[in-house]
């Protein structure tokens, strides 16, 4: 019995280490990226010069515009590459237009029309190598900016950057499962940012010219200015599209709008009243839209920002314009951009290359593929009258297309390695 | 910095184990045990533990030696992980009657969570890491015949374990780096309740 009792002394001790209880201590370190804007003053962007520079290597590609023998290659945010075209297969770099802000251009009469945030400005192309700022429309562009400019106490603030931004916060907790008690959090949240910057990403606003007025769109309204007197451009009103607005496309007295959700058609003929003829609607996605007389070629691509997870070109009968219809459906790989030229149909399909596509016969467009050039990563296209231009990853590269279904490459100006 | 401390105590118990070869007045000493690890004196969210000891008994008043074990821990009333702990062990008892010994002890150590599995699924990755382990406890230790005994103890045990869950954001910055990691560092203290079998 004397072992027993020397157990229940040792236990006597147990009712204390019961008063004593585990728990578990937490600490969490919370660690996200995230992109943080980088603001500016748009007064202090006003005050700057906005000069031509000796021409520089392109270092991004955006919006390309091609005027008579000149080529524009928009450098997003950054300004504009002007380059003398006479000879596709040479293209001289002359200038580079430091506009800061600029994603958007279209020239007019020997005017130029960029973009600047908010602002509008004209430039004389007299001497192209030497743009000369005319004309600077402030604010018309707010819209465009609706998150991204902001009042700054007594002054507007625009952003102009976004930097990689790693937040940490911390909190700490105790926990127990029999407390009842709520948890007590201590949190302390600091911030450093990293060296790495991220540009603002692509627009979805587009210029084009028709009929002595300048159309323009952001993600939610068609911006209407009146360019009868080219270097005095006046803004008429926007006219509200809808959330999603992507691309303008002028065919004769008619804009095709794409936006994420479809097609609007407006006509034109009184170019300070457009009238909506129709909205063609499809599920979500990047659109890019072309088109002729009887057709719309429409290309439907999937991505993070378009939301759709098929890739493929829509054919749309356009003939009555107020009710147009879905003819066909093509399985595509990743379209973005896409170049009408007689019956031929030029498609960038992103990584997955170019290709291009006899569409005289509208039902039969997929086994009419006339070239796929995996190599050429292309995003948009112009066929020009000298050559075709495809803007790619890689910078702008033109190609010989007489003979349409067989393009060759006349000249490249690549990206410089940044 | 953790995994130097590791290295020494790995060395540590080499060390102990080396001493056996010259321990000509010392005796071989080992102890099994199996237990609950819990919050408190009710068993909810209780973890188990399993455990050997192997040591060098010095004038049959202290033991060194080493121990492995395998602990299961449910926590925050979550998940069910586990922790292979290995430790240096300093023991020492003293006769409450001849049938009966008190011990106390306490084990210092690396507990390693290998045995938890790194989770990848979509754009979340789970991994966890280990972490030091203190253990000081007491107990009894029955006589069951001339070498063996029967034993019971109590004790406290300080884990440390880290969960690391990061996550990636489709679209978001560097697709190909996860964007967001939660890093939660738990102290895991628990109530242990043993018995065992030694000689």
């Amino acid at each position: 019995m004397k072992p027993f009792f020397q157990f229940c002394r040792f236990f006597v001790l147990l009712p204390v280490v019961l008063l004593v209880h585990g728990c578990d201590q937490k600490e969490v370190l919370y660690e996200y990226k995230v992109k943080v804007p980088v603001l500016e003053k748009m007064a202090s962007i006003r005050q700057m010069d906005v000069s031509v520079v000796s021409p520089k290597p392109l270092a991004t590609s955006g919006k390309i515009y091609l005027y008579k023998d000149y080529l524009f290659i928009n450098e997003p945010n950054e300004g504009i590459h002007i380059l003398d075209n006479k000879n596709p297969s040479n293209p001289i770099s002359m200038s580079f237009l430091e506009i800061p802000g600029n994603v958007d251009l279209a020239v007019n009469s020997g005017i130029l029309y960029a973009d600047s945030y908010v602002d509008l400005l004209t430039f004389d192309l007299n001497n192209p190598t030497q743009p000369n700022l005319l004309e600077r429309l402030e604010d018309v562009f707010e819209s465009q900016y609706v998150y991204q400019y902001l009042s700054g106490g007594n002054e507007k603030m625009v952003v102009v950057d976004y930097k990689d931004t790693v937040i940490n916060s911390t909190s700490s907790n105790v926990y127990f499962p029999f407390s009842t008690s709520d948890k007590i959090y201590y949190s302390n949240v600091s911030e450093s940012i990293g060296n790495q910057n991220y540009g603002v990403g692509g627009s979805m606003a587009r210029f084009t010219l028709a009929n002595e007025h300048l159309y323009t769109v952001n993600n939610t309204s068609l911006h209407l200015f009146d360019v009868g007197n080219p270097r005095k451009p006046i803004f008429v009103k926007d006219i509200p599209l809808g959330w999603g607005i992507e691309t303008i496309f002028p065919y004769k007295d008619n804009l095709f709008i794409g936006s994420t959700t479809g097609m609007h058609i407006y006509n034109i003929s009184q170019p300070g009243e457009p009238s909506r003829l129709s909205v063609y609607t499809h599920f979500t996605a990047c659109d890019p839209v072309v088109v002729n007389d009887d057709y719309a070629f429409v290309t439907l691509r999937s991505g993070n920002i378009c939301g759709l997870t098929n890739d493929v070109l829509e054919v749309i009968d356009i003939k009555d314009l107020t009710e147009p219809k879905l003819l066909k459906t093509f399985t595509m790989q990743n379209p973005h951009g896409l170049g009408l030229s007689g019956d031929v149909l030029y498609i960038c399909e992103g990584d997955y290359g170019f290709k291009s596509f006899n569409v005289s016969d509208i039902s039969t467009i997929d086994k009419n593929l006339l070239e796929h050039l995996k190599d050429m990563k292309s995003t948009d296209v112009i066929p020009g009258p000298k050559s075709l231009i495809v803007v790619g990853k890689d910078g702008v590269c033109q190609y010989d297309y007489s003979n349409k279904g067989k393009i060759s490459l006349l000249s490249c100006i690549s990206k410089a390695v940044m | 910095m953790r995994y130097s401390l590791m290295k020494f105590f790995l060395l540590c118990c080499g060390l102990i184990f080396s001493g056996f070869s010259y321990g000509q007045r010392s005796s071989y000493t080992s102890q099994y045990q199996v237990g609950i690890l819990s919050y408190g004196p009710f068993f909810k969210d209780a973890g188990f533990t399993l455990e050997s000891f192997h040591g060098v008994e010095f004038n049959n008043r202290f033991a060194l030696g080493s121990t492995l074990g395998l602990d299961s821990y449910r926590i925050e009333g979550d998940e069910r992980y586990w922790i292979l702990p290995i430790s240096a062990r300093l023991v020492t008892d003293a006769s409450l009657n001849p049938k009966t010994r008190l011990y106390l002890g306490v084990d210092g150590g690396y507990g390693f969570a290998g045995l938890n599995k790194e989770k990848v699924e979509n754009q979340r990755k789970v991994s966890y890491e280990g972490g030091f382990m203190l253990q000081p406890f007491a107990g009894l230790k029955f006589k069951a015949n001339k070498k063996h005994f029967w034993s019971v103890s109590l004790g406290y045990k300080r884990q440390h374990f880290t969960v690391t869950e990061e996550m990636r954001w489709p679209g978001g910055i560097g697709n190909d780096e996860y964007g967001s990691k939660y890093t939660t560092a738990y102290t895991l203290q628990r109530l242990v309740v043993k018995a065992g079998w030694g000689f």
